[in-house]
């Protein structure tokens, strides 16, 4: 985030010192902060060749990260960002960082599953305004090493199970706090509607976690550490993403992401138009290019996402289809826990009780 | 640091604004780029989080000493980062002592080449290329179970002696020139006048050699704490699940909590404590900062 | 001065890096108290003997006796001999009395005797109530004295010195230079000194060995040297000298005719001059007698007509240098009295000098050293 903004004056600095005048670009562009693997070189040459827009990507670890950049520079430099939509309102309320989306403009619309539509329109609503569409969706649950560890179905407490202490390994951010707490028979998401009840909840699970912090081998940080840690059997039993499960599925057939019996915390990530893009048009359409079924279904095969896209799991290779349909029976769908949107105080409370779990000894 | 030679035979007359010209980017350095943002970030960190209404605030420092969890994190980052200071010094020194004053012609010129040499590559993949080496199924455990050295992989990574090494290796290059250069300019007519005079190797190195190297030695000292107490990468990745830094809570309040008030009071707290350090440390030390600088 | 023990003797000593030999079979000794100096342009050797009798260089062979005991394999830390560097070297971050102490300190001598030791050495070098000062705060010379100090104190066999007034202004120099001899005289201590200066060697000396690319040429008194040069090198290394050059004519005994352009001198053969073969001739200005053409011709004496062409006033001295004939000029120096008469430039004069005040020497020795004689 600093570094941005020093990168900006960094900019600005330059400019005023050679006191170039900056000719606006020949070439029209679309700058776009999104999740890797949600867009494909192949996606950047099409949409070029359609439109003649050339498309710049920033990429982003997470969406804090996303948040931050947009704040610190008032939504600037950004046209479309995608952010996943439970952070959505209470960021969009406190820091104005999109612009409301006029739906009338987004001709894929029907192209999207309704329910998911639906929920994310309905939570991203403010003051009458829709501020996002649904791009993708997934979870998080369990990565199991099925060699080390053979069950018929497998818990959130799996991972803390004192038989493989010391083979699990987690992250130390919010979904462990979830997981953990729906596995300790919490109703997590429900507990949002009170900051007392949610600081209760908060102080309950983190009492448990770090109890159990010597049973986790280390907190994983990005999706690399998840995979290697599972690769070389270091560790047996991981809590990540079900994207992560099935890459690892394809080249270890043993690892497998299973939905836990308390439901996947499902997430849904979206498309938002930022307050300061400067290329609205060439936003909307981006936005229409990409929520095609072909394109979404390169989108699966190519980064493992699934997408909000009807029918886009009629373009996959059979091999990856059986991944996905062995991970979700249609039971496990309807049991998904979807992150709710946030309340203003979720943040403070969550931060503190992972700087604890970290600090923790 | 010498400032102008005013007595050197040849001096350098260029045009009146040449030294003003000269200075223009680094001006423009500190102060668009450095005091400017410090300033807004100092301002902020006086404002309540979402309430700027309530104007100026002290709750963002006083939370800093008020919850016990984040004076212990800094403790326990200022001891990591003194640790690793000491043990950076204690390879260093030797190194240095060996570059400075037994490698000879080629040699010396390849053993600092390939002390520099890492430095070209960016910090994360060396951190990675550690994380390689450490790991449980990694480089030193498999040669050491194919040796019979151990009989089962040991987890060398995620440790606080991991975090050591890694903080360690990166901040060698900046103990090891210091130390080095004031060992380069140490006489070597002074260490055989001690010998001379009757001291043994280990008297030399105590009485001759070490005082003359303590600005070096400060200079790299400050350098090596500054910058382990700063760093971010090197104790996330390697340190595993108990390495909490104070740079992460910093992190954590602006990225994660999207608290920068309460994310700017800890950054000057950390700059305000550190110097204190460096501070405390000359103090002991009998150093002056001048001289560390010179 | 000199007794019949020794202090330090080399044998054979020889050195070589690599292919060069730095010190080539060199024996000496010296005897207890004397002040004894190695002499020789730069790069002849003289700091390798040096590193070698204080141990810091080891001989590639030879031999080395501090005091009458083989040390060649004896550290510097444990030889009884003690080096002033060039550079001094003195610890700068040290004070007077910590330099001095140091090697006190070494030994492990009680604290109260350090003081006491150390206090008696700075009064003895003159620097009495110097103890606490920083050595930046010192003078060059102050700062030799301390470097000497610091070596005297840990009373040596041998006190070792390398160049050690180098450094120094000219005018310091002549000062210390009386002072290191007079030092030398009080404490009785053994000194090799090392120079290049001939004049430093000549007046603190009571012996002096002259090198030459790694062999010592000759040893002796400075007097020895200076009226009896064994080669031409030592000639011209040692004191101020005329030199011509020339050609043997012809030979009766030892003495020889050398016909230096259109003058025929006559001069005393020095072994290695052989048959009709090239020679360089030494005569001491100091030797040569300058009057006006009436004047007589002292018994034995060969005179030369000749011009003044620089007449230089000294104070107690008057160098005139004269020409003989065309590129032929010969320095002369007389002291300077009432009753000597005084010329001037352009007065046609005669000078005078005895066969046996001039050497004659082969050519061969000196082939491709240049060195500025005449000058020091």
């Amino acid at each position: 985030m600093k570094k941005r903004s020093r990168g900006i004056l960094v900019c600005f600095v330059l400019v005023g010192l050679l006191g170039i005048a900056v000719p606006a670009f020949a070439a029209e562009t679309l700058s776009l902060i999104t999740w890797e693997g949600y867009v494909t070189d192949k996606m950047i040459a099409d949409f070029e060749k359609e439109t003649g827009i050339k498309v710049e990507v920033t990429y982003i670890a997470n969406n804090d990260e996303l948040i931050s950049k947009l704040r610190a520079t008032g939504g600037e430099g950004y046209d479309v960002a995608q952010p996943s939509v439970d952070n959505t309102p209470e960021a969009q309320r406190n820091f104005g960082i999109y612009q409301p989306l006029d739906l009338s403009k987004i001709k894929t619309m029907d192209n999207i599953i309704p329910s998911l539509a639906k929920a994310v329109i309905e939570m991203t609503t403010i003051d009458g305004k829709v501020y996002s569409i649904p791009y993708t969706w997934g979870t998080s649950g369990v990565i199991v090493n099925t060699n080390k560890i053979k069950k018929d179905s497998y818990s959130y407490m799996d991972i803390y199970d004192e038989k493989w202490c010391g083979r699990a390994t987690t992250r130390f951010r919010w979904p462990t706090f979830a997981g953990a707490g729906y596995g300790l028979g919490w109703d997590v998401f429900r507990n949002f509607k009170s900051e007392f009840l949610f600081k209760n909840m908060m102080d309950n699970i983190t009492d448990f976690l770090i109890s159990k912090k010597k049973c986790i081998k280390t907190y994983w940080t990005t999706r690399q550490e998840n995979i290697d840690l599972m690769a070389k059997e270091e560790t047996w039993i991981s809590q990540g993403w079900d994207g992560t499960g099935w890459f690892l599925g394809k080249k270890y057939p043993h690892i497998k992401f299973f939905a836990p019996e308390e439901g996947a915390l499902g997430w849904i990530d979206t498309s938002c138009i930022s307050a300061g893009a400067e290329n609205i048009e060439g936003a909307y359409k981006w936005i229409n290019f990409v929520m095609t079924p072909e394109r979404a279904g390169h989108l699966i095969e190519q980064g493992g996402f699934l997408s909000a896209v009807k029918g886009a799991t009629g373009y996959l290779p059979a091999d990856q289809k059986k991944l996905i349909e062995e991970s979700f029976p249609p039971e496990a769908i309807d049991n998904i826990n979807w992150y709710p949107a946030i309340p203003d105080y979720v943040n403070t409370i969550r931060a503190e009780a992972e700087e604890k779990l970290k600090a923790a000894r | 640091m010498g400032g102008i030679q005013n007595n050197s035979k040849k001096s350098f007359k260029p045009f009146p604004w040449f030294r003003v010209v000269c200075l223009i980017p680094l001006l423009v350095w500190i102060f668009v780029l450095l005091v400017g943002p410090h300033v807004q970030l100092f301002v902020i960190s006086f404002i309540k989080n979402r309430h700027p209404e309530e104007g100026f605030y002290l709750g963002n420092y006083i939370r800093f000493f008020s919850e016990p969890l984040y004076w212990r994190i800094f403790v326990r980052t200022a001891i990591y980062a003194i640790v690793t200071t000491f043990f950076t010094l204690s390879i260093c020194y030797p190194a240095a002592f060996f570059l400075a004053k037994m490698a000879k012609g080629r040699w010396k010129l390849g053993l600092i080449l390939l002390v520099v040499l890492p430095f070209w590559i960016s910090e994360l993949v060396r951190t990675y290329s550690w994380m390689i080496m450490l790991r449980e199924t990694g480089v030193i455990n498999w040669i050491m179970v194919s040796l019979g050295v151990f009989s089962k992989p040991i987890e060398m990574l995620y440790n606080d002696y991991a975090i050591f090494v890694g903080l360690s290796y990166a901040s060698m290059l900046y103990m090891l020139l210091p130390i080095y250069g004031v060992l380069d300019g140490l006489d070597d007519t002074l260490i055989e006048a001690a010998q001379d005079l009757g001291a043994s190797r280990w008297t030399i190195l105590w009485e001759v050699v070490w005082p003359h190297s303590l600005p070096g030695v400060t200079a790299g000292c400050i350098i090596v704490f500054m910058l382990t107490l700063g760093n971010y990468l090197t104790p996330t990745l390697m340190g595993g699940k108990n390495s909490l830094y104070f740079t992460e809570t910093i992190y954590n309040q602006f990225i994660v909590s999207w608290n920068w008030n309460q994310g700017s009071a800890f950054g000057f707290l950390l700059l305000l404590l550190s110097g204190l350090f460096v501070w405390l440390g000359l103090k002991f030390t009998g150093q002056k900062l001048t001289e560390v600088v010179r | 001065m000199a007794t019949s023990e020794i202090d330090v003797q080399v044998e054979n000593l020889t050195k070589k890096f690599g292919d060069f030999t730095a010190v080539d079979k060199v024996s000496f000794s010296v005897p207890r108290g004397s002040f004894f100096s190695l002499l020789g342009p730069s790069g002849c050797g003289k700091t390798t003997i040096l590193r070698m009798i204080s141990g810091f260089e080891t001989p590639t062979y030879g031999d080395v006796y501090i005091g009458g005991e083989r040390v060649n394999e004896i550290p510097p830390n444990r030889r009884r001999t003690n080096l002033v560097f060039q550079n001094l070297a003195l610890f700068p971050l040290k004070s007077v009395f910590e330099n001095v102490a140091f090697g006190l300190r070494r030994r492990n001598v009680p604290r109260g005797e350090i003081r006491e030791r150390v206090q008696k050495m700075l009064e003895r070098v003159g620097l009495p109530g110097f103890e606490n000062k920083a050595i930046h705060q010192l003078s060059g010379g102050q700062k030799q004295r301390v470097a000497i100090a610091r070596c005297l104190v840990l009373e040596p066999t041998v006190l070792l010195l390398d160049e050690p007034l180098g450094a120094l202004d000219l005018k310091l120099r002549e000062h210390m230079k009386l002072e290191l001899k007079k030092l030398q005289h009080r404490v009785g201590t053994t000194f090799i000194y090392i120079t290049h200066d001939q004049g430093e060697a000549m007046t603190m000396s009571d012996q002096i060995a002259v090198m030459l690319r790694g062999r010592i040429v000759q040893i002796g008194a400075p007097e020895g040297l200076y009226n009896s040069p064994a080669t031409s090198f030592v000639a011209a290394f040692v004191g101020d000298s005329n030199r011509l050059q020339g050609r043997v004519l012809s030979r009766h005994n030892k003495r020889v005719n050398v016909g230096v352009g259109p003058l025929e001198v006559e001069g005393v053969s020095q072994p290695g001059l052989e048959g009709e073969s090239d020679a360089l001739i030494f005569v001491r200005p100091q030797n040569v007698l300058i009057g006006s053409e009436a004047d007589p011709i002292p018994e034995g004496y060969q005179a030369f007509p000749g011009l003044v062409r620089e007449g230089i006033f000294e104070g107690a001295v008057s160098n005139y240098i004269v020409e003989l004939a065309e590129g032929y000029q010969i320095k002369v120096v007389v002291p300077q009295a009432s009753h000597v008469k005084a010329f001037s430039v352009e007065d046609r004069v005669q000078v005078a000098w005895s066969p046996d005040d001039t050497f004659c020497f082969s050519t061969e020795e000196l082939g491709d050293i240049t060195m500025s004689v005449g000058q020091e």
